[in-house]
C-alpha cells in the first residue's frame, strides 16, 4: 500500500461531512490574481485536511481550468491537465457525450444553464464548498467573503444552498448515497469494515486521488509543472483530484404524477402501492433503500443499507425482480455486464466515482413519504434538486463513462430505447421485464433537468501553497 | 432469407495535391449537412450497403503520398456490388475521382487497380444483409407496438405465452407488408452458426490432411535417410522448438529496443475528432500507424492478422469479438508497400467505451497486432502489457486516429445486439414452439438474450 499523505489532501476527498448538516457551495470568479493569492496564503491553514476532524467549519476549494488560467498556471505546465477538464463540461462535444444535447434540434442544451465552466464571459474560476455544524458559521463566512471581495480579489458569482433531507433521502423520496466504493487507505485501522465493503466493492485509491496507483496499477496522468524559481519539475496534481459538479433540478410533482398515472386501478382509481412499486422499479431500490433484487415485493428497512448483493440477472428465480435498466443497475452494474461476475467487476471497477453531492430546495413535503406527496396542492413552483458532486482521477474514464455508457445509453444491457429515468435528462422508454410480456413504458418525460455544471480540480495543500506563492 | 456474405472492400488511390482542396470540399458536401440527402452519392438507394467511409490520408506527406481511401461493408459479390454502386452514383464518384492521379474516366478499371487487400476482417452480425437488418427492425417494431397495445387494453395478461405468440404471428401474417417474414423460415445466422460449422470443419479437415501428408512424407524421408522414425520425429520437434525459441529471443531483443511513444495528442486534434462523434448510437474510428522496421515485425504482424481473420470467421462469429459486443465491422489493412497499418472500425457507443473494451476485454489480441507498430506501449512476449497500460494506450490510439471525412451507416439507430436479436425474433416468429420456448421468444422482443 502506498503511503497516503492525509495531511496534504483536502477533507472532502476523505469524507462527505455527514455530521455537518449545513453546507453552501460558492461559485466564484477571480478578479485580481495578486490579491487572490494573498487571500489564499492567509486562509490556507483553515482549508480542510484529510487528517483533521474536529473543526466546526470545513472549507474545501477547487478550480476550473479558466480559474487556473486566471492564476497563470497553464504557462508553466509541463504535463497538462486532462483534456476534458481543459475543455469543461459545457464544451459542445462533451455535451453530446453527457446527454446535455437535444437529439431533436441537434443543439446543446448548455446555453440554457444558469452557470457553467468553459471559455465564456461569465465563466467560473473557483468553487468553495463549505460545511458547518451550525448554520451561522457558514452564514458568517459567506457574508465576510461578500464584504471583503475587493480585498480578496474574487467575488461570489452564485451562492448555492443545500439541505440535508431526513433519512438521507433525495427529493423523489428514495434513500440515497448507499453505494460508495470502498477505499482501503481511507478506512482507519480501528474502525471495522462495513458488511458492504467486499473485495468487489474495493477500488484503488488512485481512482480518486492523483499520485497513487489506479485500478490498472498505473499512475493516472497528473498535471506537472516546471517550478519557475528552481527549474525543477514538480507533480502539481499529486494528492489532488478532479471534482465534477452538476446542478440537477428534480421535478418531484411530475415524477410522482407519472407513477400514479401509470398505476391506476382498472376502475380508474389511484393505486398508491402500485405507483410506489413502479417508481421503485425505476430506481432498483425501494424508497427505504432495500434493493429489489433482495426484497422484490415490499420495502424492508432491515435492508436499508444493503449493498453486498449481486444482480444475478441470469438466474431464473431473479427474473422480474429488478429491471435491467434500473438506476442502480446502471450506475453500478456489479455483476450484470458479463457472464462471469469476476469479469463484470473487473470492468465495472474502472468506472466508479466517489459521490459527495447534497440536495437543495425545500422538500415537496416534509415527511418525504411518497404516499403523502400527492396530497399536497399542485400549484407550488419552488425549485429543488440535487447538487451532484463526484470525485475521480480520470473524468473521461469515470464520470463521463458512467454518464454516457451506462446512464444515457439506450442500448444498455441489450435493450432498444431505454434510459435511466431517475437521472436521465431526455425522453426515453423504460422496460420492466415480467411475464408473459414485458411492461414497456414509452416516451417517458424527463424528470430531471440540468441547471448548471462544471469540471473542477481540487488541489492538494502543497499545490494550493504553490499557487499562493507563484 | 438467404444467408448473405458480407464483404469488406477498400480502394486507396493517390490524390492530386493540386486538387486536394476541391476534393475536401466535395467530401464535406457529401457528409454535411445530411449525408442521407447528399446529391453526389445516394447511399440510401444502394440497398446492399452497410457502412461506407471516405478518408483522406494526408499525414507524413514528406514520406507518403496523399491518398483517398474508400471502404465499404456490403452484401454479395464484389463485381455486382461495384457495378450497382457505379450505376447509382456515377456522376458524383466521377467528380471525386477526377481529383485523383491517373484517373481516366473508367472507374471500374481505376478501382480494380487500387484495390487493397484486407488482412483481417471482423463482422458482428454475420450473414445478415443490410436490407434484412432494416426489415427485421420494422418487423420487431410492429410486434412490440402490437404487444404494447394488447398490454394496455388488458387482453394479454390472462393468456399463455404460446397463445400470445400465436396471436402475434396471426397479426403479422395478416399484414401484407410482412409477407417476406411469413415465407422466410430460415434460422438466424447466430442461431445456426453456419459459418462456424462450415469453416471450422473445413479448416480442421484441412489441418488433419496436411498433418497426415506431412507425417507420411516425414516417415518416408526418415526411411530414405535410414533414420529411425522416433529419433527423426524427436529431431523434428527439437528443430521446431529451436525455431520458436529463436523467434522469442529475437522478439524479446526487439522489445527491449522499442521506443514507446508518449507524445500526447493535442487538444485541437482530439477536438476535431470529437466534433464528429456521438451523434447517434454508432461511432467510427480510422487509425493509421507505421509498422516497425524489419521483415521480422512485418511477418509477425501478418501472422497475427491472419490468425485474427481466421478466429473472426470461426470462433468470434456470434456477435462478440473476444467478449466485446459492440463492433459492427472492423478491418486491418497493411498498406503503402508494407509500411503502414490502417484500421477501420464501426462500433456502438462512445470512443472511451470502445477503447476501454479494448483494454479490459481484448488487450492480448490488440497488443499482438499493434505491438508491431511504432510507438505502442511497452510490450513483453508479443501479447503482454502493451494495451493494458490503459492511459498510454488510449493516448497513443487517439494521437494516431485520423479524421473520416465521409461516414455512412445504413441503420444508425441499431446496435449489434439489436440486429442479432431482431434476426432471432424473426426466425422464431412462425416456428412452432412449446410454452417455455414461446415465453423465451416473448421476452426477447424487448431485449437481447444471449
Amino acid at each position: 500500500m502506498t503511503q497516503l499523505h492525509l495531511d496534504d489532501i483536502q477533507g472532502l476527498i476523505k469524507r462527505g461531512y455527514d455530521e455537518m448538516p449545513f453546507s453552501n457551495i460558492l461559485l466564484c470568479k477571480i478578479d485580481d490574481a495578486g490579491k487572490f493569492k494573498m487571500w489564499l496564503a492567509n486562509v490556507l491553514p483553515t482549508i480542510s485536511r484529510g487528517d483533521v476532524k474536529d473543526r466546526e467549519l470545513e472549507v474545501n476549494i477547487a478550480f476550473t481550468y479558466e480559474g487556473f488560467k486566471a492564476l497563470g498556471l497553464p504557462a508553466i505546465l509541463k504535463v497538462p491537465f486532462s483534456r476534458e477538464f481543459e475543455e469543461g463540461m459545457s464544451n459542445e462535444n462533451r455535451s453530446r457525450l453527457l446527454g446535455d444535447f437535444d437529439p431533436k434540434t441537434k443543439k446543446s442544451k448548455v446555453n440554457g444553464w444558469e452557470w457553467k465552466d468553459g471559455e465564456s464571459e461569465n465563466t467560473l474560476h473557483m468553487i468553495l464548498l463549505m460545511y458547518g455544524k451550525e448554520e451561522h458559521l457558514v452564514e458568517n463566512y459567506c457574508s465576510e467573503l461578500n464584504l471583503c471581495f475587493s480585498q480578496n480579489g474574487f467575488k461570489i458569482v452564485k451562492r448555492l444552498l443545500t439541505i440535508k433531507l431526513d433519512e438521507r433521502r433525495e427529493h423523489f423520496g428514495f434513500r440515497d448515497g448507499i453505494s460508495q466504493p470502498f477505499i482501503n487507505e481511507f478506512s482507519s485501522n480501528n474502525s471495522t469494515k462495513k458488511q458492504s465493503d467486499t473485495e468487489n466493492n474495493t477500488v484503488a485509491l488512485g481512482e480518486f486521488l492523483l499520485g497513487y496507483p489506479n485500478q490498472y496499477q498505473k499512475l493516472t496522468q497528473s498535471p506537472t509543472i516546471t517550478d519557475p524559481k528552481t527549474g525543477h519539475e514538480w507533480d502539481f496534481g499529486k494528492n489532488g483530484t478532479y471534482l465534477v459538479m452538476r446542478q440537477l433540478e428534480q421535478d418531484v410533482k411530475e415524477f410522482w404524477h407519472y407513477m400514479v398515472d401509470q398505476s391506476k386501478s382498472p376502475d380508474g382509481s389511484t393505486n398508491m402501492e402500485a405507483a410506489i412499486t413502479l417508481a421503485s422499479k425505476i430506481v432498483g431500490r425501494w424508497p427505504g433503500g432495500a434493493p429489489l433484487t433482495c426484497s422484490p415485493y415490499h420495502d424492508d428497512m432491515s435492508m436499508a443499507e444493503k449493498n453486498d448483493f449481486l444482480f444475478e440477472f441470469d438466474k431464473e428465480e431473479n427474473f422480474g425482480k429488478c429491471p435491467f435498466g434500473a438506476h442502480i443497475a446502471r450506475v453500478n452494474p456489479r455483476d450484470a455486464l458479463a457472464k462471469k461476475p469476476k469479469d463484470a467487476f473487473n470492468v465495472a471497477s474502472h468506472h466508479r466515482i466517489l459521490r459527495r453531492g447534497r440536495s437543495y430546495g425545500r422538500p415537496f413535503i416534509t415527511s418525504m413519504k411518497p404516499e403523502e406527496l400527492l396530497s399536497k396542492a399542485n400549484n407550488e413552483q419552488e425549485e429543488r434538486g440535487l447538487h451532484f458532486i463526484c470525485l475521480n482521477a480520470n473524468i473521461s474514464r469515470q464520470f463521463e463513462f458512467v454518464q454516457s455508457t451506462w446512464i444515457n445509453n439506450n442500448k444498455f444491457s441489450g435493450l432498444y430505447n431505454d434510459a435511466d429515468q431517475l437521472s436521465g435528462t431526455n425522453i426515453s422508454d423504460f422496460n420492466i421485464q415480467q411475464r408473459p410480456v414485458t411492461r414497456h413504458l414509452k416516451d417517458i418525460p424527463a424528470f430531471v433537468k440540468v441547471r448548471g455544471g462544471g469540471y473542477f480540480f481540487m488541489p492538494s495543500h502543497s499545490a494550493l501553497k504553490f499557487l499562493s506563492e507563484n | 432469407m438467404p444467408v448473405v456474405s458480407q464483404q469488406p472492400l477498400a480502394i486507396i488511390t493517390p490524390v492530386d495535391p493540386a486538387k486536394l482542396e476541391r476534393l475536401r470540399n466535395l467530401l464535406d458536401g457529401i457528409q454535411n449537412p445530411d449525408i442521407e440527402k447528399n446529391s453526389l452519392v445516394p447511399f440510401p438507394s444502394i440497398k446492399s450497403i452497410h457502412f461506407v467511409r471516405f478518408v483522406l490520408i494526408e499525414c507524413d506527406t514528406e514520406k507518403y503520398p496523399i491518398q483517398l481511401a474508400l471502404s465499404f461493408d456490403f452484401d454479395g459479390q464484389k463485381r455486382s456490388f461495384l457495378s450497382e454502386f457505379l450505376k447509382e452514383a456515377k456522376d458524383g464518384l466521377n467528380e471525386i475521382y477526377k481529383c485523383c492521379i491517373g484517373y481516366n474516366g473508367d472507374l471500374q478499371q481505376y478501382w480494380n487497380h487500387y484495390l487493397v487487400k484486407v488482412n483481417a476482417f471482423y463482422n458482428g452480425h454475420r450473414g445478415i444483409g443490410a436490407e434484412q437488418v432494416r426489415q427485421e427492425e420494422k418487423l420487431r417494431r410492429a410486434i412490440t407496438n402490437y404487444v404494447d397495445a394488447a398490454y394496455l387494453n388488458g387482453t394479454i395478461n390472462s393468456q399463455s405465452a404460446k397463445e400470445i405468440k400465436e396471436r402475434i404471428a396471426a397479426f403479422i401474417a395478416d399484414d401484407a407488408s410482412f409477407k417476406w417474414a411469413v415465407i422466410d423460415k430460415s434460422l438466424s445466422p447466430v442461431q445456426k452458426l453456419i459459418f462456424q460449422q462450415k469453416s471450422l470443419v473445413a479448416s480442421m479437415a484441412g489441418l488433419i490432411v496436411i498433418l497426415i501428408l506431412l507425417g507420411f512424407s516425414f516417415t518416408k524421408i526418415f526411411k530414405f535417410l535410414r533414420i529411425p522414425p522416433t529419433l527423426g520425429y524427436l529431431g523434428l520437434f527439437a528443430c521446431l522448438a529451436a525455431v520458436v525459441f529463436a523467434v522469442k529471443r529475437k522478439l524479446n531483443k526487439l522489445e527491449k529496443e522499442d521506443v514507446v511513444d508518449t507524445v500526447t495528442p493535442t487538444t485541437r486534434h482530439v477536438k476535431v475528432l470529437m466534433q464528429a462523434e456521438n451523434f447517434q448510437v454508432q461511432n467510427q474510428l480510422t487509425h493509421l500507424v507505421e509498422i516497425k522496421p524489419g521483415v521480422f515485425r512485418l511477418l509477425l504482424l501478418k501472422f497475427v492478422l491472419a490468425t485474427i481473420n481466421f478466429a473472426a470467421k470461426t470462433v468470434f462469429n456470434k456477435g462478440e469479438l473476444g467478449t466485446i459486443p459492440s463492433i459492427h465491422f472492423a478491418r486491418w489493412m497493411i498498406i503503402d508497400n508494407n509500411r503502414r497499418l490502417l484500421f477501420f472500425s464501426n462500433f456502438d457507443g462512445s470512443w472511451e467505451n470502445y477503447l476501454g473494451d479494448f483494454v479490459d476485454k481484448a488487450a492480448i489480441g490488440l497488443t499482438a497486432v499493434w505491438s508491431n507498430t511504432k510507438g505502442f506501449p511497452k510490450t513483453r512476449n508479443l501479447i503482454n502489457e502493451g494495451a493494458s497500460d490503459e492511459q498510454t494506450f488510449k493516448e497513443w490510439a487517439r494521437r494516431l486516429q485520423i479524421s473520416t471525412q465521409v461516414w455512412y451507416s445504413a441503420y444508425k439507430t441499431l446496435s449489434v445486439e439489436n440486429i442479432n436479436n431482431n434476426s432471432l425474433i424473426r426466425s422464431g416468429l412462425f416456428r412452432e414452439m412449446d410454452e417455455s420456448s414461446s415465453q423465451a421468444w416473448l421476452d426477447r422482443i424487448f431485449y437481447y438474450k444471449k
